[in-house]
């Protein structure tokens, strides 16, 4: 499963907007829980939460911290329990 | 803390005040915080009216996003400058970064001839959402932001063509409590009027 921002976060933004991963607050081949905040993200100067979308192991980080990503783009991915 | 939550102040001293993605930089000379919000660096001091509005989630301005929230936060800041004699337009976009925030542009924030003079900020969590405003009420000192973050002289030039203060506009300094108290009497009004804000000024 993907981990995505939350759709609603790019709307009304320029198509070519893009936003930064801020901090992983889990680790690679964590637990998490539904709903748990697993990543600080940046978009057009608003700093979001990132939450698990399901209870799960966190398998890859595919944007590190530091690195940007486009609208709908994944994050992570998650193997739901 | 009961929700809403507005402050309207004007800061005393000069502090550096630095997005969440510039904790790497070094300041010298003056001290600095770091938001939790994006954005370039500002430097704050009397020149500068700072708004905050804490909303609970849910909340009427958040249901769209923060770009339309930044729009509803802005609608009031354009209101209550056209109030004081100063017309403004509102960027629409793309989004532009800058290490100083009044170089930069993000939609919803406000300009006058493509001269920032509010900008706009904010930090999303999951209760409740804080949207941060700077408006430029007076000249700034852009050599010593250029200075306390080790950028060339020429910054001081990029940054004065970049922003604009009402003092500049209005050939006068502002009455900065009463502006600010006209800030925060407008941001009341225009949240729900069902929910009474606490007022900090």
């Amino acid at each position: 499963m993907d981990v995505t921002l939350d759709p609603q976060h790019w709307d009304d933004l320029p198509d070519d907007a893009e936003a930064v991963v801020d901090a992983w607050l889990v680790v690679e081949g964590a637990h998490v829980d539904a709903g748990r905040v697993i990543a600080r993200v940046t978009l057009a100067k608003s700093a979001l939460d990132v939450d698990s979308p399901s209870a799960g192991i966190l398998v890859r980080i595919v944007v590190p911290a530091g690195r940007s990503f486009p609208r709908g783009g994944s994050i992570a991915t998650l193997r739901p329990d | 803390m009961r929700l809403p939550f507005i402050r309207v102040v004007q800061p005393r001293g000069t502090v550096v005040s630095l997005g969440r993605s510039q904790r790497h930089i070094a300041v010298d000379a003056l001290p600095a915080r770091y938001r939790t919000s994006g954005g370039g660096a500002v430097l704050a001091g009397p020149w500068l009216l700072k708004a905050l509005v804490v909303l609970p989630r849910p909340h009427g301005w958040l249901d769209q996003g923060p770009a339309r929230a930044a729009q509803r936060f802005a609608d009031v800041h354009r209101r209550w400058l056209a109030a004081q004699g100063i017309e403004t337009e509102t960027y629409r976009g793309p989004v532009l970064d800058h290490w100083a925030c009044f170089a930069g542009r993000s939609p919803g924030e406000l300009l006058v001839h493509d001269r920032k003079i509010t900008g706009i900020a904010q930090t999303w969590r999951r209760r409740r959402v804080l949207l941060w405003s700077g408006t430029l009420l007076g000249g700034v000192p852009w050599d010593v932001l250029a200075n306390a973050l080790s950028h060339a002289p020429e910054a001081e030039r990029e940054l004065s063509a970049a922003a604009v203060s009402a003092q500049e506009l209005l050939f006068k300094a502002p009455d900065a409590l009463g502006w600010g108290q006209a800030l925060a009497a407008a941001l009341q009004g225009a949240l729900d009027p069902n929910e009474r804000a606490t007022l900090r000024s």
